[in-house]
């Protein structure tokens, strides 16, 4: 993966540490219940720093990186981000097809480089501003990662699916949203040629990313 | 007494002033007059004055144009030089993104944001783009094509060229009036002597330097009609004198004539000064007219006199015989023909109520100089033996009597001919194209069309507003009226000089403050290509809100007034070509009249008034007409008597007009705003020659239409030669007016003669022969 592609993100993931060390008390004293969505996102970040700062250099050993990984996607809901990200396309789909799109589109991710992580995740300190959740249980968190030039600013769109935990299903970064961002992609690729080509196209992707792993 | 009224008259009609607009031929009163007059006076002219200087060398031309640029600097007869656009150009360029559409201005601002947005999420490993087959973002090349305007290159960008590349303008904005004449020659003047100074040639041997513009075209029309003026009463005076000296044989027999008419001619044009003041393009010609129709009342009398005197009468009893019968009859035609005249005082259109108002006087002044001065002058010359009319035995010729010999095929041909023209009537078309009613300029040198640019200038309808708020108010209005009527509109564009100024500039410049903030927070984002494209967008980002000072004096130079102060008014151009009427007529329906909140506006220009002038003309002709032939009937059935008689006396002229129509559709003429005041003029001079038929019967008696037409008709001849060599002085003209009056009058008073000295005659012998 492209490093400079991991360097948004990263922040964002570090943000989440960050966070997430300073509240560990706090974090404690909830996990007896369902934690809300900016514990939540502190408790991951706790534990993808524990990881990152067990390492000495930038980068992250193949183990770690598969760890930092799992927690990562595990924070997601890819269902409802695939959901998304298909919009009005999502409806028309049959149930096989959403399946096979959330596992390409997830099995893509889960393979995508944090590399640079670590190395932007010193650089930040993550902080959280703002978080409301709104009538339907969506909660909306805003979070600041000051760099050395520029503050990112962070939203995570996060909800509870099946009354499970808080999952994140879209992440924005100086307002691109990840959701829209694939919308329009995607939007435009099915104009353009159709559903079926999109999945294959993310299908080949899938595939180099894997032999890529091997 | 004669001579010394005549030149008193004389020098009152010696400053008498030639008035060449069109503008001048609808009353001052008139509000689009008015407002040109205005527009005039603020203004100067409509458009400035063109220099173009064509030739093979491009940079020889520009050369030329600096060196003349330099030199008509500074003169007083000339408010500013602008040699061409560098500043206009420069300062488009810098303040382009101002000059955007406001939706393109949001186009590029959300393509950049698009940019930043795309950046950023392939920052995003949960963001899955397939950017190798996105549009890039940043690709501006349809918004630059767009705009492609401002990045002219080359001589193009710093002149205005000829639309075929071939020459360089130079655009003079003058400190007179158009409508001055004397300033127009002296700026010509100074233009020809400059340019003459700085020898074209010695730039390269190819340069040609040619005028344009509305100054030009005042100058050229002036000097058209003022040549025709000239010309035409040469003509008219030449062709005159030699066809009654032949008619009479006689050298001096013209003098008698000749002179006391001169006199005539004084005193109708000294009252033509005090009582109008100037000439038009239409009553420029009446010297020639009036010559040619006033010299007939001479002829009458003198061959009146010389008849009576050949048949033995001494000079006294010949005088009163030919004052107390021909000019009794002399006096019914010329108080028809004057009443005739007069009664086309009632148009708005002056090239019927002047030329009516000068013909009737002039007539009126041709009959007294005739019948009093012409005898004394007689008197005189046969005292002094300088002619001897006296002859021993009267000529058989004179006395021998006789029927008319073909009175049913006269009427059989008559009808034919009657019925033909009738029949093509309504084929005659109407000249809208008013390029054909212009005088025709001879183009020198190479083709050289001015630019759309340049061309959409030159003749715009104006609309005089005396703030920015009213000039804001005119050009929504018609921009409502504009998109009101849509493709049926005949506006192109109106703007008044805070059109040249960017439009939702507030809107545009927190855009412009947001693109710049946009950029600058996100150059990281980029990568080195997508910085260059970023940066070169960068530069027009500094930028402040326009006012009109800040304008360059290129785009503000066609709003400014001859001082060079910058005016509140409206320029409105027409998406149609107004040389057809009747795309004039519609835009002048479509903008003369201009309503808004602050009020009540009124465009005007030249188009203007001629769409004006033609829908008066239109309106008047037919009118005139049939009012010219009511006055004519009502004066003939007082003076004969009888309504039958005055009936058979129109008769003649009625067909005569018919033959007319047929005449103009044999030689495929159309019917034009300028021949139309043929017709009336043909109504009151065709019908002296059957009133002197009619009344020469009366008084000789039945069977006496051979004697009639022997010597009244051959009389009717020369008086009708005569009259039509006054108006054939008006063909050779340039100035279409005067050829198409020329023309169709010519026609008219030919088919008036025919008729008269054929059909009449063949009537009254039918009558003759049924009363026997």
């Amino acid at each position: 993966m492209n490093r400079r592609v991991l360097f948004v993100y990263v922040l964002a993931i570090n943000a989440l540490l960050l966070t997430s060390a300073r509240s560990t008390h706090a974090e404690t004293a909830e996990s007896d219940t369902v934690p809300a969505p900016t514990s939540f996102l502190r408790a991951l970040d706790t534990k993808v720093q524990q990881i990152v700062r067990s390492e000495g250099s930038d980068t992250l050993s193949a183990a770690d990186n598969a760890r930092v990984r799992n927690l990562i996607n595990g924070a997601f809901d890819f269902e409802e981000l695939s959901r998304l990200s298909l919009g009005e396309h999502w409806d028309g789909r049959t149930v096989d097809e959403r399946r096979d799109f959330v596992s390409v589109y997830r099995g893509i991710i889960e393979r995508r480089n944090f590399d640079i992580f670590v190395q932007y995740y010193r650089e930040g300190d993550i902080s959280y501003v703002a978080e409301a959740i709104d009538a339907s249980g969506r909660a909306r968190v805003e979070a600041q990662v000051p760099m050395k030039r520029e503050t990112k600013q962070i939203v995570y769109a996060m909800h509870q699916p099946q009354s499970q935990d808080w999952r994140i299903f879209d992440l924005s970064i100086d307002g691109a949203s990840t959701v829209d961002g694939n919308r329009r992609t995607y939007g435009r690729y099915i104009a353009r040629h159709s559903f079926e080509k999109l999945l294959e196209r993310l299908r080949v992707q899938l595939t180099q990313l894997q032999q890529d792993d091997r | 007494m004669s001579l010394v009224l005549s030149l008193v008259a004389g020098s009152f009609a010696a400053q008498l002033k030639i008035k060449a607009d069109s503008a001048n031929l609808l009353p001052d009163d008139y509000i689009s007059v008015s407002e040109l007059n205005r527009i005039k006076e603020r203004v100067g002219g409509i458009g400035p004055l063109m220099v173009i200087v064509n030739g093979e060398e491009l940079s020889a031309c520009v050369d030329f144009i600096h060196a003349l640029a330099d030199s008509l600097e500074g003169s007083p007869l000339i408010n500013s030089v602008i040699r061409g656009r560098t500043a206009e150009m420069e300062f488009l360029s810098h303040n382009r993104l101002l000059y955007m559409d406001l939706d393109d201005l949001s186009d590029l601002h959300g393509r950049v944001a698009d940019k930043i947005e795309l950046e950023t999420l392939k920052k995003n490993p949960f963001y899955m783009g397939f950017e190798e087959d996105e549009e890039d973002p940043l690709d501006v090349s349809d918004i630059e094509a767009k705009y492609e305007h401002y990045e002219l290159s080359g001589y193009d960008r710093n002149y205005y060229l000829t639309e075929e590349g071939n020459g360089v303008i130079l655009r003079l904005y003058p400190t007179g009036v158009i409508t001055d004449v004397k300033f127009t020659k002296r700026l010509l003047a100074l233009l020809d002597r400059t340019i003459e100074s700085l020898d074209a040639q010695r730039y390269h041997p190819s340069l040609e330097v040619t005028y344009k513009g509305s100054f030009k075209n005042a100058s050229t029309q002036y000097t058209i009609v003022l040549q025709d003026l000239k010309s035409t009463a040469m003509y008219a005076f030449l062709g005159v004198l030699v066809l009654i000296s032949l008619y009479f044989r006689r050298l001096l027999s013209p003098l008698f004539i000749v002179f006391p008419l001169l006199m005539s001619l004084s005193w109708t044009f000294g009252v033509t000064y005090l009582v109008i003041g100037n000439l038009n393009q239409i009553t420029v010609c009446l010297f020639a007219i009036l010559f040619g129709l006033g010299i007939d009342f001479g002829i009458h009398i003198f061959a009146r006199y010389r008849e009576a005197r050949r048949r033995g009468l001494d000079i006294e009893q010949a005088l009163i015989e030919t004052v107390c019968h021909t000019g009794s009859a002399l006096t019914t035609t010329a108080l028809t023909t004057a009443v005739a005249f007069f009664s086309l005082l009632f148009s708005d259109f002056k090239g019927f109520s002047e030329f009516g108002f000068i013909v009737g006087t002039g007539i009126l002044f041709s009959l007294v100089a005739m019948v009093v001065v012409c005898p004394a002058f007689i008197v005189l010359a046969e005292r002094f033996g300088l002619v001897r009319l006296q002859q021993a035995s009267v000529p058989e010729h004179l006395i021998r009597r006789g029927r008319y010999p073909i009175p049913h095929l006269t009427l059989l041909l008559g009808i034919l001919a009657t019925a033909f023209s009738l029949y093509h009537v309504n084929d005659l078309s109407f000249e809208y194209d008013f390029k054909k009613l212009k005088p025709e300029v001879v183009q020198t040198g190479p083709q050289a069309s001015l630019p759309d640019k340049l061309k959409e200038t030159r003749s715009p309808a104006i609309v005089l507003t005396e703030s920015r708020a009213e000039a804001l108010a005119v050009v929504a209005e018609v921009k409502r009226i504009q998109a009101e009527r849509g493709d049926s509109s005949t506006v192109l564009s109106v703007k008044s000089v805070y059109s040249f100024l960017p439009a939702d500039q507030e809107q545009k410049l927190t855009l412009i403050a947001d693109l710049r903030q946009m950029i600058d927070a996100n150059l990281d984002l980029l990568d080195e290509n997508d910085r260059t494209r970023v940066d070169s967008l960068r530069q027009y980002l500094d930028v402040r809100i326009l006012e009109l000072t800040d304008l360059p004096e290129d785009m503000t130079k066609s709003f400014s007034s001859k001082e060079g102060e910058i005016l509140n008014f409206v320029q409105i151009n027409a998406s149609v070509p107004l040389r057809d009427g009747r795309n004039s007529i519609n835009f002048a329906r479509e903008v003369k009249v201009i309503e808004t909140d602050l009020g009540t506006f009124y465009a005007s220009s030249p188009h203007i008034i001629f769409a004006e002038m033609l829908e008066l003309m239109l309106d008047d002709a037919v009118i005139a007409v049939i009012v010219t032939l009511l006055v004519v009937s009502i004066v003939l059935v007082i003076d004969l008597g009888s309504v039958l008689s005055a009936a058979l006396v129109l008769t003649p002229l009625l067909t005569g007009l018919a033959w007319v129509t047929g005449l103009m559709y044999v030689l495929d003429f159309r019917i034009n705003i300028y021949n139309m005041v043929a017709f009336p003029t043909v109504i009151g001079m065709g019908i002296d020659n059957a009133v002197h038929i009619f009344h020469r019967y009366r008084e000789a008696g039945p069977g006496s239409l051979r004697l009639v037409l022997r010597t009244t008709g051959v009389a009717l001849m020369a008086t009708t030669l005569t009259t039509m060599v006054g108006f054939a002085g008006l063909v050779p003209a340039h100035h279409p007016a005067l050829y198409w009056i020329g023309t169709v009058s010519l026609l008219g008073l030919g088919c008036a003669f025919i008729t008269a000295v054929t059909l009449l005659p063949a009537l009254l012998q039918l009558l003759e022969g049924r009363s026997d």
